[in-house]
């Protein structure tokens, strides 16, 4: 009989325990009713499996890791010049960017996997982390000189390169920011489609309030000059802070411009000028095709190259004006880095010659997909012969994607750039935008909460 | 154990030993995958990881972890205790209206004056939500909540509302939607398990309620909802130990909103699992330390929740001695 108890109570416990513990092992959680078993389920529908082309296994294989499938028209492009790469290029893309750093930080310490990257694509967000690591080659040590690198926009050099001037990643996008106008309405509701004239009504943030205003009040509310002010993030987080998140003694600080932007969106919102949408929701890319009667929508999104020839809709072909924002800002861009165990330094020296520094092969990237290039002879060069990429999307007038972007790329400022921006800027530091913007919180608290937030997702950034 | 040297005495042959042979799997799969990690998520919680430009450095702290998530360290934000909350006002809000349904449906559906037809497809149809992976359940009741989606567009051509809202921007109705799509997915499940505990009710008591003329209402409140007890509470255990651990659906309601782990609005959606997930990369120790605290609530929880069914038990079986076994049910 006492056995059976302690059984009993065993068995009990065991089903607490592994229960507690998620590891959905036992048969007894089947017929529970509990969401416990989704926390097992879950990973597998959250996090996407690697989509794999070519054969990891191989003896000579040379993997490259990337979040999208956008190095997939370089790999082609790379394949046309080096024919012995065809069978060698495996590409592996994770599914999604908020899953590339936790796999590829799983890999790094393991070169003896099949999938060990041998070269990997880095987003200017999380770039600085790798660069400032162990993890990459130096461009040097590829044989890359300065004398290779002398075209790239300075910028990027600067993003890809560590505190002593490293350089570890090498940019094949420029991704100069601007603001992108849809032409039929700015006609309707700003009274032109004269560039010039818009450049000055969005030459400063009061001019834009005060064009968010007429337009609000001209359509009923209908149509919105921006969609969210979430939409600015990125002029004034990539372009207007004048300090980084973290001081030298790694304690965290508030940018004057950070506060600025809060307040900016607050007046937004408490004045109802915008439809207060986070980028890449569903409303959000819904008011891109609204047609301002019988729905909702807005004549201005924040933009940049890659943004306007790739996520701008067909409502958008011909009907587009390109004028700056008040700072000039960056928005994205896409790095290649040969990992410090890389299996084959000649091809990784190839292949990031071919497509950072060689400024035909870069001619013809944009080419095949409009990329901007990171490349300044490649771009003067498209300029001047009007040469055209593979979209048909054009701006409205005369009006032309490269030529308007190729005077942008020189006044960007990354200097301010660090390891952890792309957790902060997108994720800690836009919760406390909105938490002050909509009155949850006041700006004390909000700006308290943040650098808690900050704290706890960097134990070594101090709270002050 | 003991059993196998028994065995040397020639008379008696005993089989207990394929007993023990038959539940060992369950053991070792435990002792491995569960138990062991258990015990090392101790472990690991007493160390400090700090990684940084992906070099870590691990120190040994010992509470330090705890004294930071409860807040009780200076300088520190009590995370826990907050996400804590959310998850449990996230849990009630989805049981009380998922138990409530799931008793409706279930006394229906078992109900035998009603003699309704087709009774194994209203049950099929009712788990069918359940069947659905959450990201896409979440991801479909992100598009239809949306401030232009196509709820608020029908309410607003309807003249229903004046203006389109923002489910997702005020604390309750982010709540509210999660619990919602929570109860939507398991009550069908929850439904199958009272089902269960209906039919295993003797019919003798409901014709013997009839002959004394109890209408249909007298006989669910005074002899089903009673006798359901045992069954009611296993549902509220494991309900919630699922509840403190819900992940799935809240995280990917917000991934919908482009904040990951950080439930909006204003952080009042994040869940403590999903405060793990975002952790476990940064700082594995305070993972750590979170993920032992939510253990041991679930421990108290549970150890509560059992003592209580063990005395209802004594009551619910009618008999104290030997119908003890009655709630394994038939």
């Amino acid at each position: 009989m006492k056995k059976r108890k302690v059984l009993a109570m065993l068995l009990a416990f065991a089903m607490t325990f592994s229960l507690a513990a998620c590891g959905s092992s036992g048969g007894n959680d089947d017929q529970a009713n509990s969401d416990a078993d989704t926390e097992s389920g879950s990973d597998e529908d959250a996090i996407p499996d690697n989509e794999i082309t070519g054969d990891p296994s191989a003896k000579d294989a040379f993997v490259v890791w990337a979040w999208n499938t956008d190095f997939t028209t370089l790999q082609d492009l790379l394949v046309e010049k080096y024919p012995d790469l065809k069978d060698r290029l495996v590409f592996v893309n994770c599914g999604g960017s908020s899953y590339y750093q936790d796999k590829i930080d799983a890999l790094l310490d393991d070169p003896s996997n099949e999938l060990y990257p041998d070269m990997m694509l880095l987003e200017v967000g999380y770039v600085q982390k790798y660069v400032q690591s162990d993890y990459l080659m130096s461009l040097k040590d590829l044989g890359i000189t300065d004398a290779d690198t002398a075209d790239q926009f300075s910028y990027n050099i600067e993003l890809g390169s560590d505190k002593d001037g490293v350089q570890k990643a090498s940019f094949w996008q420029a991704t100069p920011g601007c603001i992108q106008i849809r032409a039929d309405l700015a006609e309707k509701y700003l009274g032109t489609t004269d560039q010039a004239e818009l450049e000055k009504t969005f030459s400063s943030w009061d001019s834009i309030l005060e064009a968010a205003r007429k337009v609000n009040d001209a359509s009923g509310g209908k149509v919105k000059l921006f969609s969210g002010y979430d939409d600015l993030k990125y002029i004034f987080l990539n372009g207007a802070r004048t300090v980084g998140w973290y001081d030298d003694n790694d304690v965290i600080q508030m940018d004057p411009a950070m506060e600025e932007y809060m307040e900016y969106s607050k007046t937004l919102y408490d004045e109802d000028l915008t439809f207060n949408t986070t980028m890449w929701g569903t409303d959000w890319a819904a008011l891109k095709d609204g047609d301002g009667e019988k729905s909702e929508a807005c004549i201005a999104f924040a933009g940049c190259p890659w943004y306007t020839y790739w996520s701008l809709t067909d409502t958008w072909d011909k009907n587009t004006i390109l004028v700056d924002a008040p700072v000039q800002f960056y928005w994205g861009g896409t790095g290649l880095a040969a990992t410090a165990k890389c299996a084959d330094t000649d091809v990784a020296a190839e292949i990031i010659k071919s497509c950072t520094c060689d400024k035909d092969f870069m001619t013809s990237i944009y080419k095949a997909n409009g990329d901007f290039v990171n490349n300044q002879k490649a771009i003067s060069d498209i300029v001047a012969n009007n040469l055209k990429g593979a979209s048909t999307f054009s701006l409205y007038g005369d009006q032309n994607i490269p030529e308007f972007f190729s005077t942008r790329g020189q006044n960007v400022d990354v200097s301010l750039v660090t390891a952890e921006d792309m957790t902060i800027n997108e994720t800690l530091f836009p919760a406390a935008v909105t938490a002050y913007a909509t009155g949850e919180s006041d700006k004390d608290t909000a700006i308290k909460d943040f650098k808690a937030a900050v704290h706890d997702t960097y134990s070594y950034l101090k709270v002050e | 154990m003991k059993a196998g040297k028994k065995e040397t005495k020639p008379k008696t042959v005993s089989y207990g030993k394929y007993g023990y042979l038959f539940i060992a799997p369950f053991f070792i799969v435990y002792l491995v995958f569960s138990l062991w990690p258990l015990i090392n998520t101790f472990y690991y919680s007493m160390f400090e990881y700090t990684t940084r430009n992906l070099r870590t450095t691990i120190t040994f702290t010992g509470l330090q972890n705890y004294l930071n998530v409860l807040g009780i360290a200076d300088g520190e934000q009590g995370y826990f205790l907050k996400y804590l909350g959310n998850t449990l006002r996230l849990w009630l809000l989805n049981f009380v209206p998922q138990i409530l349904l799931s008793l409706l449906a279930a006394a229906w559906l078992t109900n035998n004056r009603a003699k309704l037809k087709a009774r194994g497809f209203y049950k099929v149809v009712l788990y069918m939500p359940n069947i659905i992976t959450a990201a896409s359940i979440s991801l479909l009741f992100c598009a239809l909540l949306s401030k232009y989606g196509p709820i608020m567009s029908t309410l607003r051509s309807l003249g229903w509302i004046s203006q389109n809202a923002d489910i997702m921007m005020s604390k309750w109705g982010t709540g509210i939607s999660i619990s919602m799509i929570q109860v939507w997915m398991w009550y069908g499940n929850t439904m199958l398990l009272l089902i269960a505990g209906i039919i295993g009710i003797s019919p003798d008591i409901y014709e013997a309620a009839e002959l004394d003329g109890a209408t249909g209402r007298q006989q669910f409140f005074s002899i089903t909802l009673p006798l359901l007890k045992p069954v009611m509470l296993y549902v509220l255990v494991t309900s919630a130990i699922g509840g403190l651990q819900l992940f799935d659906i809240p995280a990917l309601f917000n991934v919908g909103q482009g904040t990951g782990y950080v439930g909006g609005p204003n952080d009042t959606s994040t869940t403590v699992t999903m405060y793990i997930m975002r952790l476990h990369n940064t700082d594995t120790g305070r993972a750590a330390a979170v993920s032992v605290l939510l253990f041991i609530c679930t421990l108290i929880i549970s150890l509560i929740f059992f003592r209580v069914m063990q005395t209802s038990d004594a009551y619910g079986g009618g008999g104290k001695k030997k119908k003890g076994g009655k709630r394994h049910g038939k």
